[in-house]
């Protein structure tokens, strides 16, 4: 028997150390690709490929090469989130208008100027939104990591969906719930902040 | 880890896979179908009256928030296990996309367009049918895309709340720790998805190419 707390502590720390990971991951895999742009195509077209995969097969998959326990449910969700990370951050970082980026040049900025002043303010709302996407992707990878062994609400979700008890399983998706638009209404401040305009 | 062809095939006949995916694609199908018609005329009427219309792309976007399996489980208590709640939840996850982009659509119509028609003499219905809704199509096609992933997620994940399905037969592969079932179920789902994904990029593209706005 897992208590509330102990769940909700550990469904925190797997979902957002591996939100966290695809992140920094994610916004430098997007940098980098705008970087070199042949990257920038297989990156694009490799991730709308993938992002139609189920996130439960992601996370069944993962057994026959990692096992099971935390550190393969935290790569599956990784694995899940990344995609939507870099997919927005190359989105954001490359559809800004050239005149933008020819001004900026012809003022003698150089490339990481320009990306640092230029290129992530005006992308911020597609960043932001790929972020937005993958902390709630995150939070529900979290809870199907259960199967494989992660601990967590999953634990409490999966012990009231066993004994078909409805109180149980409202005990952990309720808190889940409540975690994703928290972290959502979290994201959406950061990302006023961050709007320059 | 046995990976020869017998014995995939011999575990592709135990775990019923053919049958399973019949069940999987039938409930993917049916929500999918559900949701293209609910989200459509949603949508249309999200367009048409713009307070209601925002009020209930706000609650889509409330209900878009809920993580997947939470929205599933949630179900339960309501409508039992199975396949009910399965469509259902990804019914309501999948509105979104479609109602979203639907009343788009069919809103930012360049107004030189509406003017044309109204010069014609057209009836709001007639603009709809002949100028709003076609030049929504491509719009509305990407949405759909966004709906088939959505769909197919929850469908597969339905198989841990007793809808059958591909879901159930991976599940069955981890708690009995076989991993050949894992991989063989879990390949399979993705090929199936990433197919479905393919099929609607390429009506999307099709749309975009009929109808997108070439100015």
């Amino acid at each position: 028997m897992t208590t509330l707390s102990v769940a909700i502590g550990q469904h925190l720390l797997l979902a957002y150390s591996g939100f966290l990971i695809s992140a920094v991951i994610g916004i430098t895999g997007g940098v980098a690709a705008v970087r070199i742009s042949p990257l920038k195509t297989i990156l694009l077209v490799s991730s709308s490929l993938l992002q139609a995969i189920p996130a439960f097969t992601l996370v069944a998959l993962i057994v026959p090469f990692l096992g099971i326990g935390f550190i393969p449910a935290l790569v599956v969700i990784v694995a899940a989130t990344l995609l939507p990370v870099i997919r927005n951050t190359i989105i954001g970082l490359s559809s800004i208008d050239p005149i933008l980026i020819e001004g900026a040049t012809g003022l003698g900025m150089t490339w990481n100027q320009i990306l640092i002043k230029v290129r992530f303010p005006l992308g911020t709302r597609p960043i932001f939104s790929g972020l937005r996407l993958s902390s709630i992707v995150a939070n529900a990878v979290a809870i199907m990591t259960v199967f494989i062994g992660s601990g967590g609400l999953g634990t409490i979700i999966l012990e009231g969906l066993v004994r078909f008890h409805t109180p149980g399983i409202l005990a952990g998706v309720l808190p889940a719930i409540g975690i994703a638009l928290s972290t959502d209404l979290v994201l959406s401040y950061l990302e006023k902040k961050a709007y320059p305009l | 880890m046995n990976l020869t062809a017998p014995a995939i095939e011999q575990l592709w006949t135990i775990h019923d896979i053919t049958d399973q995916t019949m069940v999987h694609l039938t409930l993917f199908f049916s929500a999918l179908i559900i949701v293209l018609i609910l989200g459509l005329a949603l949508g249309i009427a999200a367009g048409m009256n713009k307070r209601w219309g925002g009020i209930l792309i706000q609650i889509l976007n409330v209900i878009e928030m809920i993580p997947d399996i939470a929205l599933l489980l949630l179900l339960i208590p309501i409508t039992g296990i199975g396949a009910v709640p399965t469509i259902v939840a990804a019914v309501l996850y999948s509105l979104l996309p479609i109602v979203r982009n639907t009343s788009i659509g069919i809103i930012s119509i360049r107004p030189e367009l509406i003017e044309n028609g109204i010069a014609l003499g057209m009836t709001e219905k007639d603009m709809l049918l002949r100028i709003r809704l076609p030049l929504a199509l491509p719009l509305i096609a990407g949405g759909i895309r966004t709906a088939v992933i959505y769909t197919m997620g929850i469908v597969t994940l339905g198989g841990i709340i007793g809808a059958r399905g591909l879901g159930a037969v991976l599940q069955a592969g981890i708690t009995r720790n076989n991993m050949t079932v894992i991989l063989i179920a879990g390949l399979w789902i993705g090929i199936l998805a990433i197919c479905m994904d393919l099929f609607a990029a390429g009506g999307e593209r099709i749309l975009i190419w009929k109808y997108g706005d070439k100015t």
